[in-house]
């Protein structure tokens, strides 16, 4: 089933028993629809058994792989309209001590309205929690344009949470 | 943007994965603690609902397969004329060895040994419960007024049976004898559990290894999933 730009079905069983959880949680909080992650995460074990060869020489594996995910997480975005707005069943886990589920709730849901490149950076700051000079080393790109796309970013998600704010004092 | 460490490498370092810096950062941030803690435990969860990811491997196998080129696929015929048979004797000789006596697969039915004895058969079962649906490829467990179907991935045209086998001897139907041409497929008709519900197995396979599977409770020809009660 190998072959040199792929792994072998061996490799991708034990990627799929160790990270297997860690990557649906990822495609569920993306996209907010069970069926539709289990989709996905089909597509990306696809895309790794096909071509995760460079994989085996990665620091963090993870990492890597939740970028494989999250490509095809926003390959779905595109193709739908709209998603659900959240999930039916919340995850058990909670977030990140560092994050703030608001705002990273926020940013899920203008996932949408933005470019590739915008996403990447989203979920690098604000679902992954890295600091902007570690998106900037991560990216390649510089930290001062890191910082603007960073900050455009989190103006409309502070708009939608203004948003929902008004919605819910105008609820009797 | 914060004193605590990435969320990916918490992940990580939940998932197993050695990161030092990490860990010593765990050493002392109680919040991170938890939460690490919180990632094993559903981890594991996941684990043991998915069992050894066999049928999850099985229907990549089946998707790499029905999308490789079709001059790949010839390709991949000739070679099995020139190698096919050493690799015969070799799987011989390994089945051999693992059936010695001393040895004793624990394997649950459904996992990857048994899924690849019939080529890819990838099976799951949808839950539909309080108007959810839930989908599981390892065990899954029901309680009273769940009802559960069966989804079948084929790579080539099978003849396909199955349904539930209760613990109890009980057989409901899910898919009548039929021939089912390659791609996803669910089941026509569904088991509904009343207010006693019965743990058992969903089993699929071809006709004659289903009744074979029925009389006999073992599953070695077949594709199961298991059925667990549990009152909630």
């Amino acid at each position: 089933m190998g072959n040199e730009a792929g792994l072998s079905a061996s490799e991708v069983g034990a990627l799929y028993e160790r990270y297997g959880f860690f990557l649906r949680r990822r495609c569920r909080m993306v996209l907010r629809d069970d069926a539709l992650a289990d989709d996905v995460l089909h597509e990306s074990f696809l895309k790794i058994m096909r071509g995760g060869a460079e994989l085996r020489n990665v620091e963090h594996p993870l990492r890597w792989l939740y970028c494989v995910v999250d490509r095809c997480c926003f390959d779905h975005i595109r193709k739908r309209s709209h998603l659900p707005k959240s999930m039916d069943v919340p995850d058990p886990v909670g977030p990140h001590p560092g994050i703030q589920i608001e705002t990273r709730d926020a940013i899920l849901t203008i996932l949408e309205e933005l470019d590739d490149e915008e996403r990447r950076i989203a979920m690098l700051a604000f679902v992954d929690g890295l600091s902007q000079a570690e998106i900037a080393e991560e990216l390649g790109w510089s930290r001062v344009t890191i910082n603007k796309k960073v900050q455009a970013i989190r103006t409309r998600a502070d708009r939608i949470l203004t948003e929902a704010a008004g919605s819910t004092r105008g609820v009797p | 943007m914060n004193d605590h460490p990435p969320n990916d490498r918490m992940e990580a370092v939940a998932a197993g994965d050695r990161d030092p810096g990490v860990e010593a950062h765990l050493a002392s941030c109680e919040p991170c603690r938890a939460y690490v803690a919180r990632l094993e435990d559903a981890a594991l969860d996941f684990r043991q609902k998915e069992g050894t990811g066999g049928v999850f491997l099985a229907r990549l196998e089946a998707a790499v397969s029905r999308t490789a080129p079709k001059s790949r696929r010839a390709n991949r015929w000739a070679t099995a004329v020139y190698v096919g048979a050493p690799l015969l004797a070799a799987a011989a000789a390994l089945v051999l060895w693992v059936r010695a006596p001393g040895w004793h697969p624990t394997e649950r039915p459904g996992s990857l040994s048994s899924m690849r004895l019939k080529g890819v058969i990838g099976l799951a079962v949808i839950r539909e419960r309080d108007g959810s649906q839930e989908r599981f490829t390892g065990e899954v467990s029901v309680r009273a007024g769940d009802r559960l179907l069966a989804e079948v991935d084929l790579d080539r045209p099978l003849p396909i049976a199955g349904g539930m086998l209760g613990s109890n001897g009980e057989w409901v139907t899910l898919f009548s004898p039929t021939l089912l041409v390659p791609g996803l497929h669910f089941s026509d008709q569904a088991v509904r559990f009343d207010d006693r519900p019965t743990e058992g197995w969903v089993i699929v396979g071809d006709a004659g290894a289903v009744e074979r599977a029925r009389l006999t409770q073992s599953f070695d020809d077949v594709v199961a999933i298991q059925v667990r009660v549990t009152f909630e």
